[in-house]
């Protein structure tokens, strides 16, 4: 599964959906080009760490800048993942 | 400065289940659905219930098609969405643990939907307890009249239905619990002699409203106008008790006949507070006739549950509806005749709409509407 387009679409319901989203390309790129706001984002990481099986006290330690640093987090402390976006949307809508 | 109601969506649940899981069991008017999936704490019931008025077209054209001056008031009946209480310990089909914590406080999510209306002159929030939603008419009066806005939206939501609200009304004995109904038979109604008390309900409204300038630009068809609106207090020792002589009813009446500029005779149908309970039956009704000459009153909370801070403007909005199909509704259940206190339908009279309400913590609402003008 393809991470950033994991991440797009959580974000995207995340995001109020009258407000523009700008979907992540690259790994690499600062999260704060998508324009997401620190509510988004705060909603998005609680999201994407439910989706990991990531409990609250670990999640507290999140602050991700970049795609790549967030997948980083994740990886090091998950205890499940997504199957599919699909899968992973049908648990946050 | 004319003050206009010019839109509106409402939501109550007629579906009544009994929760017997819960620290009082108790009947209930809910949307189950609102509950579907809380447990992973990814949802919120109060922002479900909410979501049935929050209607994208409406808001889409609210923020598109600015009036001007815009405020938005979220009549919450408190400071926090109350299900995530720690108070209840007994799990019980209401249980959850909500996730998004700052989306709990009133004034965060205020502004969340405050935003997706275009509402972003001042967005504010009301804890008035169950008088909340008609409270917040007089904030609305007062931004349109004196402060120069052209719109004020409202939207009225509250955790109606969550552990530890039944807890309360539970412990203050204030809901009619399944005990106590079984027992005795009783069911909702208000200002009778047999049946009495009320259940807790889900429910929620979204009102627009309009300055005079505003619907006269806009050339929207207004749905009322509010004439004046106005809250009281009384001088009572008891933070959850009424005074049985109507004392704040009656103040609050007063108070919004004097700012909409009538005689209180040109009042003819009520939307009473109306929960039913002995307390309320007598304040309420004393207070009523202290100041008004003829009137005939109806009651929504027998029919819908109490749907707490939301209840002031949902009632009002369904008597609207009710008006334009031609009938003031009797109150359910009532056991005996009544011509003031309706026990059935009657044809709408001339004259004024007034709306009460009360809520613990002292506080009375009143607000007076000329009639629906669809």
């Amino acid at each position: 599964m393809d991470f950033l387009q994991l991440l797009n679409a959580v974000a995207r319901v995340a995001k109020p959906d009258y407000q523009e989203f700008i979907p992540l390309q690259d790994m690499a790129a600062p999260i704060a080009q998508s324009n997401l706001d620190s509510l988004d984002l705060l909603i998005t990481s609680i999201y994407l760490c439910e989706l990991y099986g990531i409990d609250q006290e670990t999640s507290k330690g999140m602050s991700p800048a970049t795609p790549q640093e967030l997948l980083n987090f994740l990886n090091e402390h998950k205890t499940k993942e997504p199957q599919s976006v699909e899968a992973a949307l049908k648990e946050v809508r | 400065m004319n003050v206009y109601l010019t839109q509106s969506r409402f939501t109550y649940s007629t579906h009544v289940e009994l929760l017997d899981d819960i620290l009082f069991p108790q009947k209930v008017h809910w949307f189950p659905e609102t509950y579907h999936k809380a447990t992973t704490g990814m949802f919120y019931p109060p922002h479900k219930v909410a979501e049935k008025v929050l209607d994208p077209d409406l808001m889409a054209d609210l923020r598109e098609n600015s009036a001007g001056k815009t405020a938005f008031i979220l009549a919450a009946g408190n400071t926090n969405f109350s299900g995530i209480s720690p108070h209840n310990k007994k799990p019980s089909r209401l249980s959850y643990a909500y996730k998004f914590l700052p989306l709990t406080l009133t004034q965060v999510y205020a502004a969340r939907v405050a935003q997706a209306c275009g509402a972003s002159d001042q967005i504010i929030t009301d804890s008035s307890a169950c008088a909340s939603s008609l409270k917040v008419l007089m904030d609305v009066s007062n931004l349109i009249q004196n402060y120069g806005f052209d719109r004020v939206i409202v939207l009225a939501v509250e955790d109606q239905v969550s552990n530890s609200v039944l807890e309360f009304f539970g412990e203050t004995r204030a809901a009619l619990l399944h005990e106590e109904e079984s027992k005795t038979g009783a069911v909702p109604s208000a200002f009778d002699s047999k049946n009495y008390g009320f259940y807790v309900g889900q429910g929620a409204a979204f009102a627009v409203f309009d300055s005079e300038q505003t619907v006269e630009r806009s050339g929207i068809d207004p749905i009322a106008r509010l004439m004046g609106a106005y809250s009281a207090s009384e001088v009572i020792n008891n933070a959850i008790g009424q005074r049985e002589d109507g004392q704040g009813f009656a103040q609050a009446i007063k108070g919004a006949a004097y700012y909409a500029d009538i005689n209180v005779e040109d009042i003819r149908t009520v939307k009473t507070h109306g929960t039913g309970t002995q307390s309320n039956n007598a304040s309420e009704s004393a207070g009523l006739r202290s100041v008004l000459k003829d009137f005939i009153a109806t009651a929504y909370k027998p029919r819908i549950g109490h749907t707490m801070g939301v209840s002031g403007l949902l009632e009002t909005l369904l008597l609207f509806e009710d008006m334009k199909a031609g009938f003031v509704p009797g109150i359910p259940n009532r056991s005996e005749e009544d011509a003031v206190f309706l026990s059935s339908h009657a044809p709408v009279p001339d004259g004024l709409v007034l709306s009460v309400a009360a809520g613990m913590g002292n506080i009375y609402s009143a607000a007076i509407f000329d009639r629906p003008c669809r």
